[in-house]
C-alpha cells in the first residue's frame, strides 16, 4: 500500500525506496554525533568563530542528506562516464595547490579553502571503477600497471604537498579494488607482499637506528635506509615502537590522546566535562578534526566509543552490502573502493588516537569538522546510494522479460 | 550483462569484509585495554598532569589564661593579590609578566603606595608558583584598603587576599613563656603536594611547645591547571581549626608580677603548691613577640640578639645562678633525712674556718650556739658549713636531686636548663681536682659550682610547702589531674619538713628574721632570701633571690623570684614578695586558686 504510493510519486522518486536504509540511518547518526563533539571540542577554543564551527558541521550536515538524496535519484553509470573528466580535473587541482596553494601549519594543502587531495581519492575511486570495472576489461597486468599509474600520479602530487598520511590512504584503496575486480593475480599478490616488505623494512630500519646495541656503521646504513621520511615523520613512527621515549615532547600528543581515551573509562566523563580537552592538553588546533575521537572516547567511555564503532561498521559493511548486491562491475568496485576509503580513515585515525599507529593528519569520516573531507564523504555515500537504487534497478529490468 | 560479473565473484568481498572486520576486532580489543583495563592507570596520569594540591594552613588556636583572657589571637592581615590566569597573554610568557607588571604599577600609582614586588619576583612567581594568587601587597592599612575597594575603575585580576596573622594583644606580657610563631609552611602530612602556603610555625616558648596542637590540620585545595598552568578551578577541603589552650597563668598575677620586676634584669615565678600550676612566670627585660610575626627583620633581630641584657633569654628556665642561701633549707632537710636530730646546736663565732679558707658570717660578731630552725631564721653561714661537712657532699647532693635539682623541671618549653649539683666525680671530670671539704662547706651556703634556674627554686618551694611533693610544673590548664603530677615525693623522718617550714617562717615572722621586709599583716608567709655571690674577687656581684610560700597552714601559692646584681635577697627582692603576697591575698584572693578542702599533704 504504502509502496505503490512511493512507487507512485512524480519524476520516479519513488525509486529512492531502494537506497540502502542502515547506510543512511548511520551516516545520519555520525554527523549528529559529529555536530555535538565539534561543539565539545571547539567550546573552549577563544574566538566565538571557531566556537561556532558546529554550526557550519551541522548545516554541512543537513545539506549532505539532500547531496545523497540526490545523487541517490542520479544513475551512477552516468556519473562514471564522467570519472575520466573528474579524475584529470583532480590532477588538475592539485598541480594548482602546488602553484598556487595557501600554507597552513608547515604543509600547503588548500586552494581556494578547499582540500583537492581528499577529492582526488574519490576521484581515483571512481576512475578506477569506470577503468577495472568495464564489461571487457582484460585484467591483465597491463591493466594492473595503468591502475597503478593512475594512483602514483595523485600520490605523487599529494607528497609534495607534503601530506604522507592522506598519501599512504590511496594504497590500501587501490590493493583492495584490483582485489575486488580480481586483476593480475600474482602481480597483485607480488605488490601486496612489496607492500607488507616495505613495511617490514621500514620498521625494521628504524628499530635497528632506535636499538642501543647497533653498532654505528649498521646505524648510519639504516638511516640511509630510511631516506624518504622527514625526521618528525620518523620520530611519530619511533614514539609508537618506544612510547615511553619522548612524552613530553614528540610523544605528547600521542600520550596526551591516550591519556584522554583512557581516563574516560567505561563510562565516559560525560558530554562537555572531558578535561583533557577542558585544560587544553589535546592539541587544540586539531581536536575537532583528527583527534576527536580522543574528545569522543573521553567524554562518552568506551560505551560511547563502541557505539562509534558500531556504526562505523554499519557503514563499510553496507557499503559492501552494496557492492555485492550490484549487478555490474563498476557499481561493485564503486562499493568496494569507497568501502576500503572509509575503513582505512576510521581504523587509521582511531588507531592513531590510541597508540597503535603513528600519528598522522587523517580525519574520521562525517564527525572530524573539514569541509572538504566532510564533502567527500557525502558525495561518496551519495554515489554509493545510487549504486543501491539504480543496480537494482538494473535486475528487476532483467528479471521482467 | 551477467557474465562480466562472473570475473569478481563474491568470495572477494568476503575475504574483503573479513578483513574489515578483523580492523574492527582490533580496535574494539584495543579499547577496552585502554579505557577499561587501564583506565585507572591513565586516569591517574590525567590527573598527575593537571591536579596541583595545595597545603593550606589552618586557623591557628588560640592561648587564653585561666580565666579566658585572651593571649594570643589571630588578626586577619589584609593583601592584595593578582590572579594571573585573568592577566594571561597569548605568546612568550614574558608577556605575561610583562601585563601583570604594568597593572601593578597602575595600581601602585592610582593607591598612592610604593610596590613591593619586583619585576623579579612575577617572573619567579609566573615560573614556579603559576596557579596560585601572587600577593601584590601584604599587610596594608585601612585607607589603603579603603582606597582600593572603592576603585571606579574595574581591574580584573586583583582582589583582597585575607591571611591570618598572630596577635599578642598584651604586647611583652610573659613574652617568653608565650614565645612567638614565625612564617613557615605547614606541617607535611603524608600526603604529597606540590604547594605550600606560609602558614605560622610556633619558634619559642608555649607556641613552639604546644605547636602541634595549635596548629591544627592544613585543609588542601586542588587546583585544576590548564596546559600552560593556569588555574582552571579549584576544590578545597576545609582546614581544622587548631585547639584553642588553656594557660595555669594568670593574667592579673602575671601582670602584677612583672610591674614589680620592671627595670631589673630578673625572673619570677609563682607555683601553686597544690598541683604545680604555673600561676605567673616571668623574665625581664622581655621583647614584643608581635615584632616577631609574620617575620623580623634582619636589623631587629640582631639588635635582640646583640643586647647585653638579653632580653630573649627566658631567664625563668634557661637562666642559672647560684642559689646562695635559698639553698639551705635543702641542707637541714639533708641532715634530718639522714639523722641529724633537730637540736643539735653547731657554734658561730661570726666565720667558718677550715684549712686555710675562712667563711664569714653576715653576723660580724657570731650567732653563738644555734639549733636548725634558729639557723634558717638567722641564715647563718657557719652553722650550714658546720653542718654540712659533718654530712658529706653525698647527702646534701642526694637531697637536692631529689628536689628536682641538677635536673630539667619538665615543663616543655625548650631551652630548659639543667643547672648543676656538683659532684666529685663531675669535679675531677671538670676541674681536673678532688672534691674537698672546702667545697661541701661552699656548697652549704649555696656558693660555688651550684647553679640552679628561678623554676627549680619555684618547684622545691613549692615542694616545702605541700609536705614533700616534687611537681611537675604545667602551664596548660589540665582540669582531669586536679593534683598535678608528683614527680618524686621526699622521704624524709616524721616532722623533719615541719622543723624547717617553721624556720622559714621565722625568717619572715620573727624580728630579726632576714626576709622580714616580706612580711604581710594579717598573712602568714614563709620564705627564705638569699644573696649569692659571683664573678671574681675583686669585683664581687651579687644575684638576689627569695623564696616564699603563703598561707603557712594550706598553702596556695608558691614563688621564687631572683633579681641579677640586686643589693640583698632581703632588701631587693623581699619587699617584692611582699606586694605580690599583698596583691594575690588582698586585693583578689579569690583569682588565685579555686579552694580546695584541705587535704592530708597540707597538714603535714
Amino acid at each position: 500500500m504504502t509502496r505503490d504510493l512511493i512507487d507512485r510519486l512524480p519524476f520516479g522518486l519513488g525509486c529512492l525506496r531502494r537506497m540502502n536504509l542502515l547506510l543512511l540511518a548511520c551516516v545520519i547518526a555520525l554527523m549528529a554525533i559529529g555536530v555535538c563533539f565539534v561543539y565539545s571540542a571547539n567550546s573552549i577554543r577563544d574566538s566565538l568563530k571557531l566556537q561556532s564551527l558546529y554550526l557550519d558541521h551541522a548545516r554541512m550536515a543537513a545539506a549532505g542528506i539532500f547531496i545523497v538524496l540526490g545523487l541517490a535519484y542520479l544513475d551512477c553509470r552516468r556519473l562514471l562516464r564522467w570519472s575520466w573528466f573528474v579524475y584529470l580535473l583532480s590532477l588538475v587541482l592539485l598541480v594548482a595547490v602546488l602553484v598556487m596553494g595557501e600554507t597552513r601549519m608547515g604543509a600547503t594543502r588548500w586552494v581556494f579553502g578547499f582540500q583537492p587531495s581528499e577529492f582526488a581519492k574519490l576521484a581515483l575511486i571512481l576512475v578506477l571503477a569506470r577503468l577495472l570495472g568495464r564489461p571487457e576489461a582484460r585484467r591483465d597486468i597491463w591493466e594492473f600497471l595503468l591502475a597503478l599509474l593512475l594512483a602514483a600520479l595523485p600520490v605523487a602530487l599529494i607528497l609534495m604537498q607534503p601530506d604522507l598520511g592522506t598519501a599512504l590512504v590511496f594504497g590500501p584503496v587501490l590493493l583492495l579494488m584490483l582485489f575486488a575486480a580480481g586483476t593480475a593475480p600474482r602481480a597483485w599478490s607480488g605488490a601486496v607482499a612489496a607492500g607488507v616488505l616495505a613495511v617490514a623494512l621500514v620498521l625494521g630500519a628504524i628499530t635497528l637506528q632506535e636499538q642501543p646495541g647497533t653498532p654505528a656503521g649498521l646505524r648510519r646504513a639504516a638511516r640511509q635506509a630510511t631516506f624518504f621520511l622527514d625526521d618528525y615523520q620518523r620520530d611519530r613512527i619511533v614514539d609508537v615502537l618506544y612510547p615511553d621515549r619522548d612524552p613530553l615532547n614528540r610523544g605528547w600528543n600521542r600520550r596526551q590522546s591516550q591519556i584522554a581515551i583512557g581516563s574516560g573509562g567505561l563510562w565516559g566523563k560525560g558530554f562537555l566535562k572531558g578535561d583533557q580537552n577542558l585544560l587544553g592538553y589535546l592539541p587544540q588546533q586539531v581536536s575537532a578534526n583528527d583527534f576527536i575521537f580522543s574528545v569522543l572516547a573521553e567524554e562518552k567511555g568506551y560505551v560511547g566509543a563502541l557505539c562509534v564503532l558500531l556504526l562505523y561498521a554499519g557503514v563499510v559493511f553496507s557499503a559492501l552490502q552494496v557492492a555485492a548486491v550490484s549487478r555490474d562491475g563498476p557499481g561493485r568496485l564503486l562499493g568496494t573502493g569507497i568501502a576500503a576509503l572509509f575503513f582505512c580513515h576510521v581504523f587509521i585515525n582511531i588507531a592513531m588516537t590510541i597508540g597503535l599507529l603513528p600519528v598522522t593528519g587523517l580525519p574520521l569520516p562525517f564527525i572530524s569538522y573539514g569541509r572538504t573531507f566532510m564533502l567527500t564523504v557525502i558525495v561518496a555515500t551519495g554515489l554509493l546510494q545510487s549504486v543501491a537504487v539504480h543496480a537494482r534497478r538494473t535486475r528487476a529490468q532483467m528479471d521482467a522479460p | 550483462m551477467a557474465d562480466d560479473l562472473e570475473q569478481m565473484p563474491r568470495w572477494r568481498l568476503l575475504c574483503i569484509g573479513l578483513l574489515m572486520l578483523a580492523g574492527f576486532l582490533t580496535l574494539g580489543f584495543r579499547l577496552h585495554r585502554v579505557q577499561v583495563r587501564h583506565s585507572p592507570v591513565y586516569s591517574g596520569e590525567q590527573r598527575r598532569q593537571s591536579i596541583r594540591r595545595v597545603l593550606l594552613p589552618a586557623p591557628r588556636g588560640r592561648l587564653f589564661d585561666r580565666h579566658g583572657a585572651c593571649l594570643a589571637d589571630n588578626r586577619p592581615e589584609y593583601c592584595i593579590a593578582v590572579y594571573l590566569e585573568e592577566l594571561r597573554r597569548p605568546g612568550r610568557w614574558s608577556n605575561t609578566v610583562d601585563a601583570v607588571d604594568a597593572e601593578i604599577d597602575r595600581l601602585a600609582a592610582y593607591l598612592g603606595v610604593a610596590r613591593e614586588i619586583t619585576r623579579d619576583d612575577i617572573e619567579q612567581h609566573v615560573y614556579k608558583r603559576l596557579p596560585l594568587p601572587l600577593l601584590a601587597w601584604q599587610g596594608i592599612d585601612a585607607r589603603t584598603l579603603a582606597r582600593f575597594a572603592e576603585n571606579p575603575v574595574h581591574t580584573p585580576g586583583f582582589d583582597i587576599h585575607v591571611q591570618a596573622q598572630r596577635r599578642y594583644p598584651h604586647g611583652t606580657l610573659a613574652a617568653h613563656l608565650l614565645g612567638y610563631v614565625g612564617r613557615d609552611r605547614p606541617v607535611m602530612t603524608n600526603e604529597v603536594f606540590h604547594y605550600n602556603i606560609m602558614g605560622m610555625r610556633g619558634r619559642a616558648g608555649l607556641e613552639q611547645a604546644a605547636d602541634a596542637r595549635l596548629a591544627g590540620t592544613p585543609g588542601g585545595q586542588l587546583i585544576t591547571v590548564t596546559v600552560s598552568g593556569y588555574k582552571h578551578s579549584t576544590t578545597n577541603r576545609a582546614a581544622i581549626a587548631g585547639e584553642d589552650l588553656h594557660l595555669t597563668i594568670d593574667l592579673a598575677l602575671q601582670q602584677e608580677l612583672e610591674r614589680l620586676l620592671a627595670g631589673y634584669r630578673a625572673a619570677g615565678v609563682v607555683l601553686d603548691p597544690r598541683n604545680g600550676d604555673v600561676l605567673a612566670m616571668a623574665s625581664l627585660p622581655a621583647f614584643d613577640p608581635n615584632a616577631m610575626s609574620p617575620s623580623i627583620s634582619h636589623e631587629a633581630w640582631n639588635r635582640l640578639q646583640g643586647d647585653s641584657r638579653h632580653p630573649l633569654l627566658n631567664r625563668a628556665l634557661s637562666g642559672v645562678y647560684p642559689p646562695g642561701s635559698i639553698f639551705k633549707p635543702v641542707v637541714a632537710l639533708a641532715a634530718l633525712a639522714h639523722g641529724v636530730s633537730p637540736e643539735a646546736t653547731f657554734p658561730c663565732d661570726g666565720a667558718f674556718v677550715l684549712g686555710g679558707m675562712r667563711l664569714r658570717c653576715w653576723s660580724r660578731a657570731g650567732h653563738g650556739a644555734l639549733v636548725l630552725r634558729q639557723a634558717i631564721e638567722q641564715s647563718c653561714n657557719p652553722f650550714f658549713c658546720a653542718l654540712g661537712v659533718s654530712l658529706g657532699i653525698e647527702p646534701i647532693r642526694d637531697m637536692a636531686r631529689q628536689l628536682g635539682l641538677g635536673a630539667r623541671t619538665g615543663v616543655g618549653i625548650a631551652g630548659e636548663r639543667a643547672g648543676l649539683v656538683p659532684s666529685d666525680a663531675w669535679k675531677r671530670r671538670a676541674e681536673r681536682d678532688a672534691w674537698r671539704a672546702g667545697d661541701t662547706a661552699n656548697l652549704s651556703i649555696g656558693q660555688g659550682q651550684l647553679l640552679v634556674t628561678p623554676l627549680q627554686m619555684a618547684v622545691y618551694t613549692a615542694a616545702l610547702a605541700n609536705g614533700g611533693r616534687v611537681l611537675r610544673p604545667r602551664l596548660l590548664l589540665d582540669p582531669a589531674r586536679p593534683d598535678g603530677e608528683c614527680r618524686n615525693r621526699l622521704a624524709l623522718p616524721s616532722g623533719a619538713i615541719e622543723t624547717v617550714r617553721l624556720g622559714l617562717r621565722e625568717v619572715v615572722n620573727a624580728e630579726h628574721g632576714t626576709g622580714k621586709r616580706a612580711a604581710v599583716p594579717g598573712l602568714v608567709l614563709a620564705g627564705k632570701t638569699g644573696t649569692a655571690e659571683y664573678g671574681p674577687r675583686d669585683q664581687r656581684r651579687k644575684h638576689t633571690w627569695m623564696i616564699a610560700f603563703a598561707p603557712f597552714d594550706a598553702p596556695r601559692v608558691a614563688l621564687a623570684i631572683l633579681v641579677e646584681d640586686g643589693e640583698s635577697g632581703g632588701l631587693t627582692v623581699a619587699p617584692m614578695v611582699r606586694q605580690l603576697m599583698q596583691f594575690i591575698f588582698r586585693l583578689a584572693p579569690a583569682d588565685v586558686a579555686p579552694e580546695r578542702p584541705v587535704s592530708a599533704e597540707d597538714t603535714a
